[in-house]
């Protein structure tokens, strides 16, 4: 008798304990850890060569702040930049900065809806967006690795990036004792918080994680959101036209 | 109101044609924005829907600096 009320005791236990981690919300800090030149740099003059340098720096100061519980997240820049008041020059190199991740400027998921909402900004327009989330067909690999000391795991994956109408591929480090699905930008869909991401011009690694039970998730205003069907012609027609005028 | 922005967005690309080293849009000299245009392929790796903004707005700041005509 003594043993079942044991038992019954562990399982009241086990299942607080599941309430009481399904509760956790995250507050996630990346940044972009390695920049990449998809071209060649080579071409570049020494004026080009130097804004690089000087933009690299500045993508290297960028930092992305997710927070997420199991049930919806919120990705975006964080908004504190140290680099003083904007010239021109720190306008335009952080602008050139961004554009290594080319990141949404702002992602809200509703992980068990299949929905996603982000704003994109496209010739200097910023649209809403609400969606189903990506797709990634992630294929999860034996490697592994330490991040903040959590164990991570290599996955890699591909998606359709609707607005330049190609495939692009992913690479992610996720970590498994972290059951959230859910990473930097659009990124997710592993078992586990996704700690860094490769993408074509960015490494972003996760360098900042906090756990707790009061943080609030914002979500992005969907009163002026387009439907995917709609973001999907206006990007189609905008697409067929900018190709007309490169292959002209 | 979305049809319009579309509209206006179409004729803002039509009004700037073509290829390295010709002239491409009135107001913007040909050769900055083919330094921001190398620029952009430089690190994006082409020209593409997601860029061209930035590449206007790479071609307006090296208006300003003098480093191109």
């Amino acid at each position: 008798m003594k043993l079942l009320h044991l038992k019954i005791y562990l399982v009241f236990i086990f299942l607080g304990c599941q309430f009481l981690y399904s509760q956790e919300s995250y507050r996630v800090v990346y940044k972009i850890t390695e920049p990449k030149m998809q071209g060649n740099m080579e071409s570049l003059g020494e004026d080009g060569k130097q804004f690089f340098k000087k933009a690299f720096e500045y993508a290297k100061d960028l930092k992305y702040v997710l927070t997420t519980t199991q049930e919806e997240s919120f990705f975006k820049l964080e908004d504190v930049l140290e680099k003083g008041d904007e010239t021109p020059l720190e306008d335009i190199l952080l602008k050139t900065a961004k554009r290594f991740t080319s990141f949404k400027n702002r992602v809200y998921i509703d992980i068990n809806k299949n929905k996603i909402v982000f704003e994109k900004n496209l010739i200097n327009k910023n649209f809403i967006v609400q969606r189903k989330q990506y797709i990634f067909n992630w294929k999860i690999k034996n490697a592994t690795k330490k991040i903040l000391g959590y164990n991570a795991k290599l996955a890699t994956g591909e998606y359709y990036d609707e607005v330049v109408n190609k495939n692009k591929e992913v690479t992610a480090w996720f970590i498994p004792s972290i059951p959230i699905p859910i990473g930097p930008d659009i990124f997710m869909g592993l078992p586990g918080l996704i700690a860094e991401v490769e993408i074509e011009g960015a490494v972003v690694t996760m360098i900042e994680i906090n756990s707790s039970k009061t943080l609030e998730i914002q979500k992005v205003d969907t009163s002026e959101a387009i439907s995917q069907k709609d973001f999907n012609e206006l990007i189609g027609g905008l697409n067929k036209k900018l190709n007309d005028i490169i292959d002209n | 109101m979305k049809k319009v922005f579309i509209l206006f967005v179409l004729f803002f690309l039509s009004t700037f044609s073509v290829p390295a080293g010709n002239h491409v849009k009135e107001g913007f000299q040909d050769t900055c924005f083919s330094v921001a245009r190398e620029w952009v392929i430089s690190q994006e790796g082409g020209i593409n829907l997601d860029n061209v903004g930035h590449l206007l707005e790479l071609t307006e700041y090296l208006q300003t600096t003098g480093i191109c005509d």
